[in-house]
């Protein structure tokens, strides 16, 4: 009875290797090319890719559409920065700071930590009651949370610096900062499937009232896991802070949700390894429309203005998608593990078959 | 006994109709009992009644002497009653294994201990064959067996079969029939079967409880049953003989899962 489980547990490791290799390859790659731009872009596919991750750990397992996460990554944005940057610098950054807050400055790994642990505290205290409520009404919902989120974080000046741009951020953020922790939480995703609760929400999302049937705490498990990926969520915006070093409310709103979303839902929400190549692939899709954007504009060869081509041409992607693959590019079987999963439904009709002939 | 699965008085009205009136209902942990009844006349509404999932306008359900009626389902299911479905509902992005599996996970138990109790299910009921076979690609008696091993593996003490042999052809359902009669004194666990598959039911019942338009029209043991005449002009009619030795022809007594319009609500 030993050997074939562990043989199981082998199997389902393979493609999480599989992606850590890949993922870790790109990193090396560019490191050894050393292009400043490219860097750039990669780092922060990287923090995309935590946050994708994040996002997929709820959503992807319960079955909800989220709009609040990218919410919660602006929590951890702000809420790191605001213990990060250094006291001499706060005095200009945050003029109207409360007192008790302008005197505290700690490293980035504890800031990191405290801007998480508050994005997923927030998410403890709002989730309770959002996880009773029914499928579209918790996605509206959700959605109506992105904006409290924004609004607050436009107009809380205090602790904000409101609409305006917060700077004073030390960079603490480079490529390799953001590879390490984008491969833990590959792994801490693809444990969290595995794990007793990512069942019980796979389970949940597969049929809810044969879950409750059997003694599931559907509402319970929902919200651990819309808990815990906000703190993934939180974690990536204080990654992308220290990494950016001075940015406004508006880059945790309505464009950085499309892209989250079009990366999760090309790729396929129900799988790990689908959603990292959901990432990379709108990442090279984006980039590289961007590039053809700005060339276009600047020859000015097309007779009608470029700008905005690249957010359309994904729009039209993530329709198609929709469309021709509503569960992704790797749908419910990680890229990697398919075929032994298949040979062997095939081996057992094919079984059967003879077995009634 | 305190040890049992009592329902007193259920009432369930849907707008304008009464889909059960005044059922009562008890079931042993030893017992297989069998609820009866022509298409539409209250057996899944009852079946939803205990589960939980339906709230009934009167009426109690006791669990081990426990009011559980105002419970939700997975209250009820942790309290040691779980159901199965008309229309079977596993979980289809995962594993044979998985999905029994799951059962004790539902039921609480660690991880360790969930699977030694999915594979010990497996072997038990000999489809090792399949244990890592995507659920959604079983055929549909395979797919019944699942979704009782899965039931199995909470630690119910009491499962409630919602037609379990519905689409199984003879030679499964026969199998099928020699597997659940051992259920209560392996797994310490009552059934309550219903089923259309007079064969079946009639061999394989301690008990048979007969509903008619929500109500209950006879109880008493599966001769006893064949005797009564409300129940044969309610619902066996000419099955009635062939119920007698109905391995002749099981499928006459099933009005067969096609004319099952009821959307089971649950
Ligand atoms: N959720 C519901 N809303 C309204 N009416 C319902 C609902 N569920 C069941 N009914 C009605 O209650 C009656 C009993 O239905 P039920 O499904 O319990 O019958 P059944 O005995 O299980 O029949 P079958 O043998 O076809 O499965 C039917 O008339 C059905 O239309
Ligand atoms: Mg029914």
């Amino acid at each position: 009875m030993k050997m074939p489980s562990f043989a199981v547990t082998g199997r389902k490791l393979l493609p999480l290797i599989g992606i850590i290799v890949v993922f870790g390859v790109i990193a090396v790659i560019t490191t050894i090319l050393g292009i400043p731009l490219l860097d750039r872009i990669m780092t922060i596919m990287f923090i995309n890719l935590i946050m994708v991750l994040g996002l997929q750990m709820f959503m992807g397992n319960s079955g909800l559409l989220s709009f609040a996460h990218v919410g919660f990554m602006g929590i951890g944005a702000y809420a790191s920065a605001l213990f990060s940057i250094p006291v001499a610098a706060k005095a200009m950054s945050l003029p109207a700071l409360y007192p008790a807050l302008a005197g505290i400055e700690m490293g980035f790994f504890p800031a990191m930590m405290c801007g998480a642990l508050i994005a997923a505290a927030f998410a403890a205290i709002v989730g309770y009651p959002l996880m009773r409520l029914s499928d579209t009404a918790s996605a509206i919902a959700s959605f109506a949370l992105l904006v409290i989120v924004h609004v607050v974080l436009s107009q809380w000046s205090a602790i904000t610096n409101g609409p305006r741009t917060l700077f004073g951020l030390l960079k603490y953020t480079d490529l390799w900062t953001a590879v390490t922790w984008a491969l833990i939480i590959l792994v801490v995703a693809f444990l969290f499937k595995e794990s007793s609760l990512g069942m019980k929400l796979r389970a949940s999302r597969d049929n809810v009232h044969a879950a409750s049937a059997i003694g599931i705490n559907v509402v319970r498990a929902r919200w651990l896991a819309f808990t815990i990926s906000a703190f993934v969520c939180g974690m990536s915006g204080a990654l992308w802070a220290h990494f950016i070093t001075s940015f406004q409310p508006g880059a945790f709103y309505m464009t950085q949700t499309f892209i989250v979303l079009t990366m999760l839902i090309v790729g396929g929400p129900r799988t790990v390894t689908g959603t990292a190549i959901g990432v990379l692939l709108v990442t090279i899709a984006t980039e590289g429309l961007r590039a053809m954007e700005n060339s276009f504009s600047v020859s000015g060869v097309l007779p009608f203005e470029t700008v905005g081509m690249t957010e359309i041409l994904l729009a039209i992607l993530l329709i198609f998608m929709l469309a021709f693959r509503p569960g992704g590019l790797v749908q419910t079987i990680e890229l990697g593990a398919r075929r032994r999963v298949r040979a062997a439904a095939i081996d057992t009709s094919e079984a059967e078959l003879s077995r009634k002939a | 006994m305190s040890e049992r699965l009592a329902a007193d008085g259920i009432v369930m009205n849907f707008a304008g109709l009464r889909a059960l009136d005044q059922v009562s209902l008890s079931l042993g942990r030893h017992e297989i009992v069998g609820l009866i009844g022509p298409n539409g006349s209250g057996k899944t509404t009852l079946v939803n009644v205990l589960a939980g999932a339906l709230k009934p306008n009167a009426g109690s359900v006791r669990i081990d002497g426990e009011d559980v009626t105002a419970f939700p389902p997975r209250r009820i299911a942790r309290h040691g009653l779980v159901r199965t479905f008309q229309t079977v509902r596993l979980f289809g992005t995962m594993s044979v294994f998985e999905n029994v599996q799951l059962g004790a996970l539902g039921a609480g138990l660690r991880r360790s201990k969930a699977t030694t109790i999915a594979n010990e299910l497996i072997e038990l009921f000999e489809i090792e064959d399949l244990r890592d076979v995507s659920s959604d690609a079983l055929s549909y008696g395979q797919k019944r067996i699942v979704e009782i091993l899965r039931s199995l593996a909470t630690g119910c003490k009491y499962l409630l079969l919602d037609e379990p042999a519905a689409g199984l052809n003879e030679e499964e359902s026969e199998h099928l029939l020699g597997q659940l009669t051992s259920i209560p004194e392996k797994f310490g666990c009552g059934l309550l079967i219903i089923d259309h598959d007079m064969n079946l039911i009639m061999r394989l019942c301690h008990r048979l409880h007969v509903l008619n338009q929500g109500k209950t029209i006879a109880e008493g043991t599966a001769d006893e049953i064949r005797a009564n005449p409300t129940v044969v002009e309610a619902y066996l009619g000419s099955q009635a003989t062939a119920g007698a030795d109905a391995a002749a022809n099981p499928t006459a007594a099933n009005p067969t899962a096609a004319n099952h319009t009821v959307t089971e609500r649950s």
